[in-house]
């Protein structure tokens, strides 16, 4: 079920709130992680059968495997622990390559075409909830101590478990919650009730978020992006200007459109009183790819450098001093490797494709030679010379071309296409002044619908800043806000804001139509 | 940080209570769709009629997808070009027509015909079928109109209502419960929106010069060939053959009309036209002849005697005429249209594979003429 979808906004959701509000009155906070379970279910229902078996299976799978990992008998017993551990990892992997990376499996011999026959049947991804059941898993592993209060294996921390697990909030596409953020606020005492405070930020999120995606992201897909992108992939002649705006159009939709999604999951959690952690920080006001990664799709970043580049960090440090290596060596086996496993990860997790390949490789190596800039001798003297601010302007303009290249990159349906598409670069920039009236007058609608974005993008609080006094989700990383000073609105419950809200939400419910299912959808 | 005055601030359950109020309407409106199914989406329930009103677009392929759930004896399909033709017009033309209607809109598009065409065949009572041949049909990309687009939601959606729900349906909806029409005031336009506030090109001073520099630099190339074939325009094989099959099966008069575009457009739309992914680049004088061929040798492998082709575009006193138009294509002038329904329901100018050579030369004769007088003023 979309969150885009009037069924789920207008039926689904009030409905579930009902329910939730009453069987938190009678049953307290196992009342409504029940309720949240059961919703959870009827949810992934219209995603098909199959995706609910997927979703079903693993989360019960996942919560039988945590449950014997934190129950005290088993504590001691270290290699069953283990077996437990790498078998649930084997099934989540397992599960996951069978699924998203099919495709690979074509290339066999005699193969049937078994990525369209699961495609069609598994219409959204599984990544998001496999990774946070994984990380569950992996917590319960380690012992830490928020998941050592589910060892007594009562009803009630199976049922907190399985609203964890199974939340519809973040179910499809993140934000991917630790078990140490969301376990005890479904353990709270005050889980359960309908809070009238939570329900005006809530609403307040959920249409910014809706907003970013039907008001934002929607308009320039269909007017900017998508007229570039379709005739480009076919390897059709385009104006320079045309592949710069549907570049630098992509960009912009692709936050709005994921960011949107995010704010409206925070925002549904909220609903039923819970804080889920933030997913985006204003990522397109980054100075530097460093700073980027600290503010985009902050919950896989923050999950993949826990257990894939810290560990590798870690064995490769240990490499280097056991063979004594230095200098560059030394860099490269305890830093740079880490790092572009990590950045290949984080590209292959959108799906099995070269692009992906490449965008990892990008990112990874764009954000080695920073990270050695930064601790050149020649930066730091540079930093003494130069004010903070002078360096965070100057990182922002010099990240945006090469940021918005990357993620032409991601866009593309191969490296061909790719190819193609900058390769109409070299064509006569000045074409535009002498094309006729129906293109231009195109172009000069898209160029106002991405001016109209980027000022939205560089000079309005983001919805963590906006909403800063209502606490709206978990911050994993604290980094400076770079929204200009005249510009940092702080929400308060008044008339105003209550009267800027209420527009903005029916003008959202207004444009609410056909509108295209959220690209992450599909990763 | 910017604070708000603490004047203004109302409490913790005054802002709950003003930010919920635009959900709590839309639940109503939802709930309404659901009881009341407009469209049908339950296979259900009673048929709303339709007001005898024209409908602002943003309605349109509502109001055109209701319209095919009743009865009509002759339904006009067309783009841009037919939308301005009323009601009373059709009836003028055809005296005998009980309930004709013009389900006209914007840009039609192949997928979106491979949808509506088997609604509108199955509408009860139905003996006429007039389909304009615009030239957006000539599309091979997968690409829907907006109206296409609603439709296709229509189709696919089931009790959750997620494609139909909006507050001015739920409006209608209720009003039609009330009175058994679908409508809203609100809704009625007297001229399609993108006529609003045009008058004749050649008022237009800007516009007349283009279609001078035009005539000027194309005369030559006016008539060049394309490479335009029939396995290129999808829509044929796809959609227009099985229609009239399933017509002349049911003995429904099916008329496949070419539209009055000014002879001006050939060499205009060279340079100028909106869509260049639809039409071949270049000269499109034998692009659009190679689709009236190929819809004639369509006809001819359906065969019967219950379609006809009708090209009634090579009518001085319309096509060459630019103070009947409001752009390069758009006729204006209500007079130009009833003429041009006359000439639908009279059959002149019907095309076949035996005279289209006849029609060919005659229009490139037109074309060409029109072409030196505009280029020499």
């Amino acid at each position: 079920m979309s969150f885009l979808d009037p069924a789920f906004l207008f039926s689904f959701l009030p409905i579930t709130l009902l329910l939730f509000a009453l069987a938190g009155r009678m049953y307290g906070p196992s009342g409504g992680c029940a309720v949240l379970i059961l919703a959870s279910l009827v949810f992934c229902l219209p995603y098909g059968w199959p995706f609910f078996a997927v979703a079903t299976a693993s989360a019960v799978v996942n919560q039988i495997a945590f449950a014997a990992l934190v129950r005290p008998s088993n504590l001691e017993r270290a290699r069953l622990r283990r077996q437990i551990f790498v078998g649930t990892l084997m099934f989540n992997f397992g599960l996951l390559i069978a699924i998203k990376y099919a495709a690979l499996f074509e290339a066999v011999p005699g193969a049937t075409p078994l990525f369209a026959v699961i495609s069609s049947a598994i219409p959204i991804t599984i990544s998001f909830f496999t990774f946070q059941r994984t990380v569950m898993i992996f917590d319960a592993y380690q012992k830490r101590p928020e998941t050592m209060e589910f060892s007594a294996g009562t009803l009630s921390d199976h049922l907190r478990l399985g609203a964890f697990s199974l939340m519809f909030a973040n179910l499809v596409i993140g934000p991917i919650a630790y078990i140490s953020e969301i376990g005890r606020q479904l353990k709270s005492s005050t889980f359960g009730r309908l809070r009238i405070a939570d329900m005006g930020i809530a609403l307040t999120m959920i249409v910014i978020g809706l907003a970013k995606k039907i008001l934002l992201a929607e308009p320039l897909d269909t007017s900017v992006v998508s007229p570039i992108f379709a005739p480009a992939n076919a390897h059709q002649e385009m104006m320079p200007v045309e592949v710069v705006m549907g570049m630098v159009g992509f960009y912009a939709q692709l936050y709005f459109d994921f960011s949107g999604y995010s704010d409206i999951a925070i925002g549904i959690a909220r609903l039923f009183g819970l804080e889920l952690p933030i997913n985006f920080n204003s990522p397109l006001r980054a100075c530097g790819v460093v700073d980027f990664w600290k503010r985009w799709h902050i919950t896989l970043t923050r999950v993949i450098a826990r257990l894939l580049f810290t560990p590798l960090a870690v064995t490769g440090t240990r490499f280097a001093i056991k063979h004594g290596l230095r200098g560059n060596r030394f860099k490269l086996s305890t830093s740079w490797l880490p790092l572009l496993v990590n950045f290949e990860v984080i590209g292959l997790w959108h799906g099995a494709k070269w692009t992906y390949v490449a965008f990892g490789l990008y990112q990874g190596v764009w954000f080695i030679l920073e990270t050695e800039v930064r601790l050149s001798s020649r930066w730091r003297e540079f930093a003494k010379r130069t004010s903070g601010n002078f360096r965070l302007r100057a990182g922002q303009i010099l990240m945006f071309a090469p940021m918005v290249v990357s993620f032409a990159i991601f866009r593309s349906k191969s490296m061909k296409d790719f190819s193609h598409l900058m390769g109409n670069l070299g064509h006569d920039w000045l074409a535009v002044l002498h094309k006729p009236w129906g293109e231009a007058l195109n172009i000069q609608r898209s160029a106002t619908l991405l001016v109209s974005a980027f000022l939205v993008i560089w000079l309005c609080p983001n919805v963590y800043e906006f909403l800063h006094n209502a606490k709206p989700g978990i911050i994993t990383w604290t980094v400076p806000s770079t929204t200009p000073k005249w510009m940092r609105f702080v929400w308060r419950p008044t008339l105003i804001w209550a009267a800027l809200t209420m527009m903005l939400g029916f003008l959202v419910i207004a444009s609410l139509t056909v509108a295209a299912p959220f690209v992450y959808g599909g990763f | 940080m910017n604070d708000t005055p603490e004047a203004s601030r109302i409490d913790n359950r005054g802002y709950p209570l003003l930010v919920l109020l635009p959900w709590l309407c839309a639940i109503v409106a939802y709930w309404i769709i659901v009881a009341v199914d407009p469209f049908h989406v339950r296979h259900g329930g009673p048929v709303f009629r339709l007001g005898d009103h024209r409908y602002q677009d943003a309605e349109l392929p509502y109001m055109i997808y209701l319209a095919t759930l009743q009865s009509h004896d002759v339904v006009l399909l067309a783009g841009s070009t037919a939308m301005p033709i009323t009601r009373d017009m059709m009836q003028e033309a055809f005296p005998r027509a009980q309930s004709p209607i013009n389900l006209s809109y914007l840009a039609p598009r192949p997928l979106d015909m491979a949808q509506i065409l088997p609604r509108i065949a199955h509408i009860p009572g139905l003996k006429r079928v007039i389909l304009y041949m615009d030239w957006t049909l000539l599309d091979s990309g997968p690409v829907r109109s907006p109206t296409g687009q609603v439709w296709e939601s229509l189709a696919k959606t089931n009790w959750s209502h997620s494609a139909d729900f909006s507050i001015s349906n739920a409006l209608g909806s209720l009003h039609a419960v009330q009175s058994g029409t679908f409508e809203l005031s609100i809704w009625y336009r007297d001229v399609p929106d993108f006529m609003l506030k045009e008058t004749p090109v050649t008022e237009h001073a800007d516009v007349m010069k283009q279609f001078r520099e035009a005539a000027q630099r194309h005369a030559g190339d006016v008539f060049a060939k394309s490479t335009l074939t029939c396995q290129k325009i999808p829509y044929l094989q796809t959609v227009l053959v099985p229609f009239m099959t399933e017509m002349a099966n049911k003995h429904i008069a099916v008329d496949l009309v070419f539209p009055a575009i000014p002879y001006v457009l050939y060499y205009y739309w060279i340079e100028h036209r909106n869509d260049f992914n639809i039409l071949l680049p270049g000269p499109l004088f034998d692009q659009f002849m190679v689709f009236k061929r190929c819809v004639v040798a369509a006809r001819d492998q359906v065969g019967g005697d219950s379609s006809r082709i009708i090209a009634i575009d090579t009518d001085d006193a319309i096509s060459g005429d630019l103070r009947r138009y409001f752009d390069s294509i758009h006729l204006l002038d209500p007079e130009a249209y009833r003429t041009e329904l006359r000439m639908i329901a009279d059959g002149d100018e019907t095309i076949t594979s035996a005279n289209i050579d006849r029609h060919e030369a005659d229009l490139r004769s037109k074309v060409a003429q029109a072409g030196a007088r505009l280029g020499t003023h």
